[in-house]
């Protein structure tokens, strides 16, 4: 696969502050990543830089092959954009503001498309007729999601797409993306501090502090690097030693349980508790939020 | 950039200040027809003559020649070109409409435009041709008020205004909108607030009328004359057909022009 979106050194200064600090990234065409970091990281300043909506004072970004600076009408043809603070026009209804970023777009929004996706998040003909400025957050927030989506873009960019949408709705932008996916043909580049979400339509994620890259890692790589949290429950009193396998870390032990932390496969470890009066074993994978939490601790 | 992008973001700005911009061009209209009203009251009750009578000799001296020219029929009525308030309210209407680039970062809606296949430039270009445009549309609705007043309610012997000087009067208004909406433009290339662009062109406005107020009237600042925009626009001078009204429009097309460039060249590289 080749990459679609690439950041080389890519550095911004605001004043004496560093915004973002050679970050170095490449993103495949389709597929879906998930960018993350705390508040004031550099998230923002990376798609806005993307975006050629700021200049970088080092480094260059392309998105298609495009320089997000020199060709950056080329590179913006490819993109769908959902802001994080949403902007909006509160004088328009729904479907003039769809209607009017659709005018602006490299290509036309299929109607089909448009279709299916308001479908998707529930937005009626009555939430179309009326004027932003009487929408709620969420409702704007779908259709913002829309109007990055309508026209099938080649990348999707999307800042906190799910900020402020009720459970059905985040429910619904999991499906969209399962389905971008499935299509192949949108890469996807999302910011979030919902991590589960990212866990559960990401395959790839990157992380950010403090203008600094920390990782890039593809989900099945972090689940399989990290280690399991394994509970062993027994139904007898005894003193039972664990046993010394390598992988295995001892987080508690009593003689009621054993809570081990497991890297690699559970196989020894389920031979060596053979014959011992065990009444049950709970086996918890570590979450992206465990890796992420780490990797803040790692840093600090 | 397709000419259809840069009229759908024009039609949308225009949407925006449609009503505010309406406003000004039927107050300012109704003013003109207004005027024309109360030159018609002073031309049947033969008040032109006691007008003058009541200017002091002294007065009529300071002011010049053209001071006089207000205590006739087609004088009065054409004052309302040149009147403070008017050639303000005028200004401030361009550079109103110049400035949206600035509410535009304020309010993050180049999230939505310029993340699409826009170049920065058509944002400029649409912002100057919205300003030259609302200016021009004032200007024309104050032209077709005084020409509907004269119409409806000058009395019979009236002298009118002859039409090339009111077509220069209106000339020299409408270019001095577009130099002081030029400058707006140009100060909304660098603010990231409105309010900040707006409002220091419009003290700018202020303080340079003044400057040539003062440089007029007080021999020792009468070399600082030729900076302010509106010396380029001596009122009495177009109306009585004494200003060198070529020189005038062309310098304040230079000016317009040069502040506009500016308002390219900034917008271009800055962050938005």
């Amino acid at each position: 696969m080749a990459s679609i979106i690439r950041a080389d050194g890519l550095t911004k200064d605001y004043g004496r502050i560093r915004g973002l600090d050679s970050l170095t990234l490449e993103v495949q065409e389709g597929e879906v990543m998930g960018f993350l970091g705390p508040n004031g990281s550099g998230k923002t300043t990376t798609i806005r830089l993307l975006l050629d909506l700021i200049r970088p004072t080092r480094g260059s970004a392309a998105i298609g092959g495009f320089d997000c600076r020199r060709q950056s009408l080329q590179a913006r043809r490819l993109i769908g954009y959902l802001p994080g603070e949403m902007p909006v026009y509160p004088e328009l209804s729904g479907s003039a503001y769809l209607s009017y970023l659709g005018r602006l777009g490299a290509e036309a929004p299929e109607p089909d498309a448009v279709q299916g996706l308001l479908r998707r998040f529930d937005i009626g003909p009555a939430e179309l007729k009326r004027r932003l400025r009487d929408l709620s957050h969420g409702m704007k927030r779908k259709l913002g999601i829309v109007s990055a989506l309508m026209a099938r873009p080649k990348v999707a960019i999307l800042d906190e797409p799910t900020s402020g949408l009720d459970p059905l709705m985040i429910e619904a932008f999991a499906e969209t993306l399962a389905d971008l996916k499935r299509e192949g043909r949108t890469t996807v580049f999302l910011s979030s501090h919902v991590l589960s979400e990212v866990e559960a339509t990401c395959d790839s994620v990157a992380v950010i502090r403090d203008g600094r890259l920390v990782a890039v890692e593809t989900l099945a790589a972090i689940h399989g690097a990290l280690p399991r949290r394994v509970t062993v429950h027994f139904s007898g009193a005894g003193d039972r030693s664990v046993p010394d396998l390598p992988g295995i870390r001892v987080v508690s032990r009593d003689a009621a349980r054993w809570v081990l932390e497991v890297a690699g496969p559970l196989g020894p470890l389920l031979e060596r508790v053979q014959g011992l009066p065990v009444s049950d074993i709970d086996v918890q994978r570590f979450s992206l939020e465990d890796y992420v939490l780490r990797l803040y601790a790692d840093r600090s | 950039m397709k000419p259809a992008r840069l009229l759908t973001l024009l039609l949308r700005s225009l949407s925006r200040g449609s009503r505010v911009f309406a406003a000004v061009a039927a107050i300012l209209a109704a003013f003109q027809v207004l005027l024309v009203l109360i030159a018609s009251t002073f031309q049947t009750t033969r008040s032109f003559d006691l007008l003058t009578a009541l200017v002091p000799l002294g007065v009529q001296q300071s002011l010049g020649p053209g001071a006089l020219m207000l205590a006739s029929f087609a004088g009065m009525v054409t004052f309302g070109y040149f009147h403070p308030i008017v050639v303000l309210a005028v200004i401030q209407v361009g550079v109103y409409a110049a400035t949206e680039p600035a509410g535009e970062v304020e309010w993050g809606l180049f999230d939505l435009e310029l993340a699409r296949p826009i170049p920065r430039r058509a944002i400029v270009m649409r912002s100057l041709v919205l300003a030259l445009g609302v200016t021009g549309a004032t200007v024309g609705a104050m032209v077709a008020g005084t020409w509907a007043g004269l119409t409806l309610i000058a009395p019979a012997g009236a002298v009118w205004p002859a039409p090339l000087r009111v077509l220069n009067l209106a000339a020299h208004l409408l270019m001095l909108s577009w130099a002081f909406a030029a400058a707006g433009l140009a100060a909304a290339a660098f603010a990231r607030r409105r309010g900040e662009a707006f409002g220091g062109v419009a003290v700018a406005t202020v303080l340079l009328y003044l400057l040539n107020f003062v440089a007029d009237t007080w021999t020792p600042a009468a070399r600082l004359r030729p900076y302010s925009p509106f010396h380029y626009y001596p009122g009495f001078g177009v109306a009585n057909g004494t200003a060198p009204v070529a020189h005038d429009l062309g310098v304040l097309a230079a000016l317009t022009c040069a502040l506009a460039l500016v308002a390219f060249w900034r917008f271009e590289r800055r962050d938005l």
